[in-house]
């Protein structure tokens, strides 16, 4: 079975020489929904939080509003748009007030390039990885920003901790990403996932894949600043870390693009290492790949994205929040050089062919 | 006009008025603001090169230049946090003027010489098929290990440099172990490690 | 590959050499680190030397891939140069662990350093791109910046490092724009394709040009130290650790230098040169004279030794500057005519094996921290030390040029050369350069004066005397009165290299436009003809 691929970017090419206003539409259409699926998804990841963590911790969680509080989400979101927006007097204004968006950009710009089934993609780039890795750069000097021009002692910690937290764990992360690279041979994000036809990475690349998710997560984790490393807020420390001073709707863009980027975490660690939206398929076992195609591809995205937000969620009510040196020490003595070898490993792996249904 | 010539006019005109904003003010006057000027004048860099077809590049410029490099700076330059009066107030000097005026001579002269070779230039269609992997990762990939193999494990050395060089020059309490001193003419026990304590427990310290 | 690997060798052994002590320095107590990277180096060095001995014995090698002779060559030219910054290494090497100790500064990474910084010259003269030549000029400035900075307790290491790593870094950027101009004027980075890209003017090539020369030009001159790019030269010097302030004297210099020549034949040359209407002698020339007067008469009023060496080093690189005229004569011509004497390779070699024995000698005074190193802590030095009292005397007196010495025949050779260019276009500089001497003989037998004629004092007797440091100013010391006695076994070396670099730009030029007219001083080019008659379309590749 082949998977053809056609982005939506594609599609409004197609559009753009006969009809262009058609074209046009197409694209703020994309925009729009691409905004609702955001807006719609941070809420969901938000009560999904909440339930997960009460039930970890034998609560129930929001009840109150709506059945089983479904709608408590819904009403904080409102209380916050309806806060007053405060910019603290001796803060840098413009700064202040750039440096949330600066975050949801990053976030927002990798989107565009996550595959989520074969006929839903924005857009795929031929160095997909590459941008992938570029723009979610964003996120970092945002949060720096943000941290910087409060002009808050806690904020500016937060803000350090982070960027030299984040700043460190991106090479991890980017050397585990190039070992899928290496295996796939291709940047394309809708190339690795169709290279995972015959197994997905994880397995297929036998220990490297393994080892190299398990540095994906564990980096990626803590590029999102995730429990346990939640330094850059550690609330018992730095009240709230970087966004100490952020009230109203300026707060919640930070708080949305903190949840959203678990999803794009989760979504790019399945896309390379879990197969993205393609079903599970062993080598040439026809006919389990046959029964496994039933399924749309698009729910085996779902599927494993929504597993591995839960794996994240967990990791947060099971290990303990990390010092700043253990932080680097885990980085830079461990995850490095484990990263290294992995990819060299990997590298000899992929030239004598020394993987699972290598053509 | 071609869409092409307008994304090259918006892309080069926001990287010039970037670069602008990073040195005058209000942007110039904060080290902070005129970094951010920077950030975006790269970013705009960025999409002139993934307008030439240099995708990589352009990916790399993003990455490493407002990735890293970027926010190694803003780093810095929060953590001196230099307030105005630190900061000397640019007044002008004739050194800046003469400064001033070579650098648009300069200009002058490089506006006089891409005139002069645009004339007789001719554009390369980048569609054309001789042009299909330009810039393309796996072309880069190529040159970079043949033709260019030698400055590339080159470039690996002086990288290796940098970083020894910095760690020597920053770890300031790296302990000095000096040649044990014979004990002085009518002393019993040799020196106990008071001194040497002391130094242990300040690198220790210093350390972290 | 490994052909070319195999002519790589003395590159290849000084990384080696960088990279084990980098890993080996952790594991090694700290008494036998004391004592062993001192020689390690020295002889890691001397087989590079060694290395290049045999290379140059059995070459001239070509390099067989693409990979490697685009951007590397083991010419006569790199492997003369290789070897005579192989050489300062060993030097610097010998000298260093015991001043190091006493300056308490003594860490293994110091010799590390120097192994890359002996690498980044090797690279950097044995460049056939600009690409790999600006690359080795990095490796080497890095080193060097490091090492100036070493003795991280004195202020004024730490501020000379800091002064030197600003200003080389902006003269590296020039360097590099130049460069960029250089690439985008020929397509490439190669020295071959650009001296035929440069062979077939095209529209604004002038323009592009007139800026390369004088960006790349400014680069250069900063990193020899002419005037008025001599600026961070005094405080580096006197800031820097003493053997590092040799080893930049000399071995620095020296790859400076060789890098430049080759620049200037390879690089820079070709009618379209000739077109630019830059008379690039003559202000080869001007920059040359103005760095010897500046040097010397700033020389005349130091109190500290190693300041006044500094700008002697200054002065050394005016008399250079105005050799490299002799050795490139006219390269708006575009073509050499003069035969290739060496003349500042040659004068290159008594310079660094002066500044080596100098500096050796003067590390080896002061203890516990301190330098002595001002005139008056020389007072009585004969009595003291007497072999660093005679290793600095004869480093002193072969910087001044008085004859049994090296330093003699290596300025009676660019003399001469000069006054060949063109029947003394030049005798006016040359007549500077003498008068120079004469000023320059004045600070520099103030040194063996108060060593031999004022009476010792009770507080100068602070100085180490220790074998490997005794070596490492005598060796230099004898090798000046040796060379200096039979000199011609250095002068044909020296213009062996010259010969190879003439050669490899010949070899790429001759074939398309001009035929070299050998002979007399009045020789001319035929590409000088040539240029009034127009030219025969110059294939290109």
């Amino acid at each position: 079975m082949s998977w053809p691929v056609k982005t939506i970017a594609e599609r409004t090419g197609d559009l753009l020489p006969g009809s262009p206003w058609t074209a046009a539409l197409y694209v703020l259409l994309t925009i729009l929904a691409v905004t609702a699926f955001m807006t719609v998804t941070g809420l969901v990841l938000i009560y999904a939080e909440r339930k997960i963590a009460a039930h970890f911790q034998c609560r129930l969680g929001p009840m109150r509003v709506g059945w089983h509080g479904v709608l408590q989400t819904i009403a904080d979101a409102l209380k916050l748009l309806l806060k007053e927006d405060i910019v603290p007097r001796d803060a840098d204004a413009l700064l202040h007030i750039l440096a949330p968006v600066l975050s949801f950009a990053g976030m927002l710009l990798v989107m565009i390039a996550l595959p989520m089934s074969p006929s839903l993609q924005v857009a795929d780039m031929n160095i997909g990885v590459l941008y992938v890795t570029a723009v979610s750069g964003l996120g970092v000097l945002g949060i720096l920003l943000g941290g910087w021009s409060s002009n808050n002692k806690w904020s500016l910690l937060g803000a350090m901790r982070a960027g030299a937290q984040i700043i460190s764990y991106e090479v991890s992360a980017t050397l585990a990403l190039l070992v899928v690279v290496l295996f796939s041979g291709t940047l394309q994000l809708s190339g690795i996932v169709q290279s995972q036809e015959a197994g997905w990475w994880i397995w297929r690349a036998h220990g490297c894949g393994i080892v190299a998710f398990a540095i994906f997560l564990i980096a990626g984790t803590a590029e999102i600043n995730r429990t346990p490393f939640d330094l850059a807020e550690g609330e018992s420390e730095l009240t709230a870390g970087f966004h100490t001073e952020y009230s109203g709707l300026r707060f919640s863009f930070f708080f949305l693009s903190e949840f959203l980027n678990m999803f794009v975490l989760a979504a790019m660690t399945s896309t390379l290492f879990l197969g993205g939206w393609m079903p599970l398929h062993i080598g040439h076992f026809t006919v389990f790949n046959g029964v496994m195609d039933i399924i749309p591809p698009g729910l085996w995205f779902t599927f494993k994205t929504t597993g591995m937000i839960f794996l994240i969620m967990w990791f947060r009510w099971t290990f303990p929040r990390l010092r700043v040196d253990q932080l680097m020490r885990l980085e830079w003595k461990i995850l490095l050089p484990i990263g290294f070898v992995n990819l060299f490993v990997s590298a000899a792996c992929v030239v004598t062919g020394c993987y699972f249904f290598a053509r | 006009m071609t869409g092409e010539q307008i994304m090259f006019y918006l892309l080069g005109g926001g990287a010039v008025l970037a670069s602008a904003a990073m040195l005058l003010p209000p942007m110039g006057r904060s080290p902070i603001h005129s970094a951010i000027s920077l950030i975006v004048s790269f970013f705009f860099l960025a999409g002139l090169y993934a307008l030439l077809s240099a995708h990589m590049l352009s990916v790399l410029q993003i990455i490493v230049y407002a990735g890293a490099v970027m926010v190694l700076f803003t780093f810095v330059i929060m953590l001196l946090n230099l307030n105005a009066d630190e900061l000397q107030e640019s007044r002008i000097t004739p050194g800046r003027i003469a400064a001033g005026i070579l650098a648009l001579f300069v200009f002058g002269k490089l506006a006089t010489a891409i005139q002069l070779t645009t004339a007789g230039a001719q554009s390369v269609d980048l569609s054309d098929p001789g042009f299909a992997n330009f810039g393309s990762v796996p072309e880069v990939g190529r040159m970079m290990y043949t033709t260019f193999l030698v400055p590339f494990e080159l470039v690996s050395v002086l990288l290796l440099v940098a970083a020894v060089g910095a760690v020597v020059l920053a770890k300031r309490s790296m302990k000095y172990v000096d040649r044990p001193l014979p004990p002085p003419a009518g002393y019993e026990h040799p020196a106990p490690s008071d001194d040497e304590g002391g130094h242990d427990a300040h690198a220790h310290g210093g350390g972290h | 590959m490994l052909h070319d690997l195999a002519l790589i060798t003395p590159q290849l052994i000084l990384l080696i050499a960088a990279l084990f002590t980098l890993v080996a320095d952790p594991f090694l107590p700290i008494d036998a680190s004391r004592k062993f990277w001192g020689l390690f180096g020295a002889g890691m060095s001397a087989l590079a030397v060694v290395a290049c001995a045999v290379l140059w014995k059995y070459g001239p090698f070509e390099m067989h891939t693409p990979a490697f002779s685009y951007h590397l060559s083991a010419s006569g030219h790199a492997l003369f140069f290789t070897a005579l910054v192989s050489m300062c290494a060993m030097i610097t090497h010998m000298s260093s662990p015991e001043y190091l100790v006493e300056q308490k500064s003594h860490y293994g990474e110091y010799y590390a350093l120097l192994h890359f910084a002996t690498f980044g010259m090797a690279v950097m003269v044995s460049a056939e791109s600009l690409l790999t030549l600006f690359i080795g000029l990095e490796i080497m400035s890095m080193s060097i910046y490091v090492l100036v900075a070493f003795k991280r307790t004195s202020q004024a290491s730490v501020e000379a490092g800091l002064k030197y790593f600003v200003m080389g870094s902006v003269a590296s950027a020039f360097l590099l724009y130049g460069i960029a101009f250089l690439f985008g004027l020929s397509g490439g980075t190669s020295f071959i394709e650009i001296q035929r890209a440069l062979l077939a003017p095209k529209p604004g090539q002038d323009l592009w040009l007139g800026l390369a020369v004088v960006l790349t030009g400014g680069a250069f001159l900063f990193k020899v130290a002419a005037v008025p790019l001599h600026m961070w030269t005094p405080d580096v010097y006197e800031g820097a650790p003493t053997p590092i302030t040799g080893f930049m004297s000399s071995a620095v210099k020296a790859s400076a230098f060789g890098s430049f020549l080759k620049f200037l034949y390879a690089g820079l040359s070709g009618p379209a040169m000739a077109s630019l209407h830059l008379p690039l002698g003559q202000v080869l020339g001007l920059f040359a004279v103005l760095t010897m007067t500046v040097g010397n008469i700033l020389a005349l009023t130091q109190r500290s030794i190693k300041r006044m060496l500094a700008y002697s080093a200054v002065a050394h690189a005016g008399y250079l500057l105005l050799g490299t005229i002799a050795t490139i004569d006219d390269p708006t011509l575009g073509a050499p005519f003069l035969a290739p004497t060496g003349a500042v390779p040659f004068y290159l070699v008594g310079y660094a094996l002066a500044s080596l024995a100098g500096f050796a000698a003067l590390s080896s005074l002061g203890k516990n921290g301190e330098e002595l190193t001002t005139e008056g802590h020389l007072a009585g030095l004969s009595k003291r030390h007497p072999i660093a009292a005679l290793a600095l005397t004869v480093s002193v007196l072969s910087l001044a040029g008085v004859p049994p010495t090296l330093g003699f025949f290596g300025k009676l050779q660019i003399l001469r050369d000069v006054l060949a260019v063109e029947n003394g276009k030049y005798l006016p500089h040359v007549i500077i350069l003498v008068l120079n001497s004469v000023v320059s003989a004045y600070y520099y037998l103030k040194i063996p004066v108060a060593m031999y004629m004022r009476p010792d004092s009770k507080a100068n007797r602070q100085y180490v005397r220790e074998p490997s440091l005794t070596w490492a100013m005598a060796l230099p010391a004898l090798a000046l009165l040796a060379l200096g006695i039979m000199p011609g076994r250095a002068m044909s070396w020296a213009s062996r290299s010259e010969q190879a670099i003439r050669a490899g730009t010949e070899s790429a030029n001759v074939a398309h436009s001009y035929a070299v007219v050998k002979g007399g001083g009045s020789a001319k080019p035929v590409a000088a003809v040539a240029l009034e008659k127009p030219v025969a379309a110059a294939p290109v590749r």
